[in-house]
């Protein structure tokens, strides 16, 4: 019975309990109370973090295979991790027989999530999530006052610094590169590229990516409020005007040929956000339109959340670069932050008729809605008469837009 | 349709110098601004054509009006909010909002342009939900 017993136990995951595991739990219960708790992008950080704590648990038949009593794997396509060993007294094979090689596997791949997570490493879906956010998402703000595309590209300068702060801190350039997306503030970008460039940092580059994009009200308001004098802020922005139906589809198709003809690395994604705003527009295909709004997208969002989450296991995660990763996000985001304030104002000064209020500028990260609502808050701090949200989003679609752009910048050129 | 891959002159070393770093930003830049700021010449063409188009069709109609005044004809309000029901909007804006909020205007669903009542419904609902799930603080 005793040995019985003691065999049930070997078979147990206790015996698989390291302690970076149990480091990575406390990291589960940080994400999940910033998640429930305070609110913090919890249609994302819920899954990340449900995924991180599956990833640190000893699993059989979630990211590994399971082996049956036959000693045959339960899959059917898998991939296996190991080294050949050589063993100097093994015999030659014999003429026409095939030689005989000892591997040791340490992992096999192909349980429930090495299949789901395919999405994330055939790049599948961050453009699918791509296509419910252009079918929720109205450009009419940016098609009636298109000059706040510059405000979007202006926000990009986040991106750019970062890189070369992750150079100066001895990131690889694709990693580099990677990390100064999480100053677009835009989750299936970052996902996107750093699934390409340096796939070893997904986990962190999303965690980070998700949890600024949380922490926009806290990070943005202290340099809009350092950049922007209370005159500035207070400044009323001309009405927009109504955008007919018509220049909402030939923006939509207008927007994602430019954009693949600059940089048609960034496609994917471009042609999938178009696509999803085309359904919306368009006004024939409401039944496509309400899954891509709800169904597909929230579908997704399980997935692609939780297998990002399964990256994060503690012998990855728990590393200096991490930390790293963490401060240069901030670091991209006050940049990005503070560029598009600073340009706003120079647009000001280059066209002082028909002024923009700068705190606007700061949308241009690309937080949907949350940068737009955190100008309009901040405009109304200095006037609580003046209505900013809708003139903010022009900068905050735009900041999608030129996000993606910067993605296919970086994809075509250090692939 | 692929495209085959060139060389970029952009393209950078594994551990590149400051100088190769610097002008890699700014290519990156130039090719932000570039694609942005061409679809913002774009845009701003279109919006020029259709502004003129409206102004065209809206400078057509009181000439006409002025032709037969006696075929004018108001629409009567028949979905007219009462001043009670306004008045229960703005409190459940207000208890929702809990910010200094002012109702702008108020669309009756029946009012929308297309599609079946429930269905914009429904897509509205994961509209909202979407954008109630950034909380602001």
């Amino acid at each position: 019975m005793f040995q019985g017993l003691t065999d049930f136990l070997s078979l147990t995951g206790f015996a698989g309990i390291t302690w970076q595991m149990a480091v990575m739990w406390a990291v589960v219960i940080v994400l999940l109370y910033l998640a429930i708790v305070k609110g913090f992008e919890p249609l994302l950080l819920v899954p990340i973090a449900f995924g991180a704590l599956v990833a640190n648990l000893p699993t059989r038949g979630v990211i590994t295979t399971e082996m049956l009593p036959n000693g045959v794997y339960q899959t059917s396509t898998f991939k296996v991790e190991g080294e050949v060993l050589h063993h100097p007294g093994a015999e030659a094979a014999q003429p026409g027989q095939p030689e005989r090689l000892a591997v040791k596997v340490d992992r096999i791949e192909g349980g429930l999530y090495d299949f789901i997570a395919q999405g994330v490493k055939l790049e599948i879906f961050p453009p699918i999530i791509f296509l419910g956010v252009g079918a929720l998402t109205d450009f009419g703000p940016l098609i009636a006052a298109p000059r706040t595309f510059l405000l979007g590209a202006a926000a990009q300068l986040g991106l750019f610094v970062t890189f070369f702060g992750a150079l100066l801190m001895n990131f690889t350039s694709k990693e580099a590169a990677s990390i100064g997306i999480i100053g677009g503030a835009d989750g299936p970008t970052s996902i996107f590229l750093t699934n390409k460039l340096a796939p070893h940092l997904l986990g962190a580059v999303a965690v980070a990516a998700y949890s600024y994009m949380s922490l926009v009200p806290l990070i943005q308001p202290p340099i809009m409020r350092l950049l922007t004098s209370v005159e500035e802020r207070k400044i009323r922005m001309k009405s927009l005007r109504k955008v007919s139906r018509l220049e909402k589809l030939i923006f939509a198709v207008v927007v994602m040929v430019v954009c693949i003809l600059i940089v048609p690395d960034a496609a994917a994604l471009i042609a999938m956000l178009m696509l999803g705003n085309f359904l919306r527009e368009c006004g024939v295909v409401e039944r496509l339109l309400l899954s891509a709004q709800n169904e597909i997208i929230n579908i997704l969002t399980i997935f692609l959340g939780t297998s990002v989450g399964l990256t994060m296991s503690g012998q990855s995660f728990l590393a200096w670069g991490t930390i790293k990763i963490i401060v240069l996000g901030v670091v991209a985001f006050g940049f990005s932050t503070g560029a598009g304030v600073v340009f706003a104002k120079l647009m000001n000064k280059l066209s002082p008729k028909n002024p923009i209020n700068p705190l606007i500028g700061s949308a241009g990260v690309s937080a949907v809605p949350m940068a737009a609502r955190v100008s309009h808050l901040e405009g109304q701090r200095a006037d609580p008469s003046n209505y900013l949200l809708m003139h903010a989003m022009g900068p905050n679609v735009a900041g999608v837009i030129g996000t993606a752009v910067a993605a296919g910048y970086f994809i075509s050129t250090l692939k | 349709m692929t495209i085959p891959m060139l060389p970029l002159a952009a393209a950078l070393t594994e551990k590149p110098a400051w100088l190769d770093a610097i002008s890699y930003q700014a290519v990156g830049l130039i090719v932000v601004f570039t694609a942005l700021g061409s679809i913002w010449g774009l845009m701003e063409l279109m919006g020029w054509i259709f502004r003129a188009a409206e102004r065209r069709a809206t400078e057509n109609v009181p000439v006409a009006a002025k032709a037969e005044p006696a075929e004018l004809f108001v629409e009567p309000v028949t979905h007219a909010v009462s001043p009670q029901v306004l008045a229960v909007i703005t409190a459940a804006a207000h208890d929702c909002l809990q910010v200094g909020e002012r109702i702008v205007s108020i669309t009756p669903i029946e009012h929308l342009p297309q599609g079946d009542v429930n269905l914009l419904a429904w897509s509205s609902e994961g509209r909202r939900q979407i954008f109630a799930s950034h909380k602001l603080r």
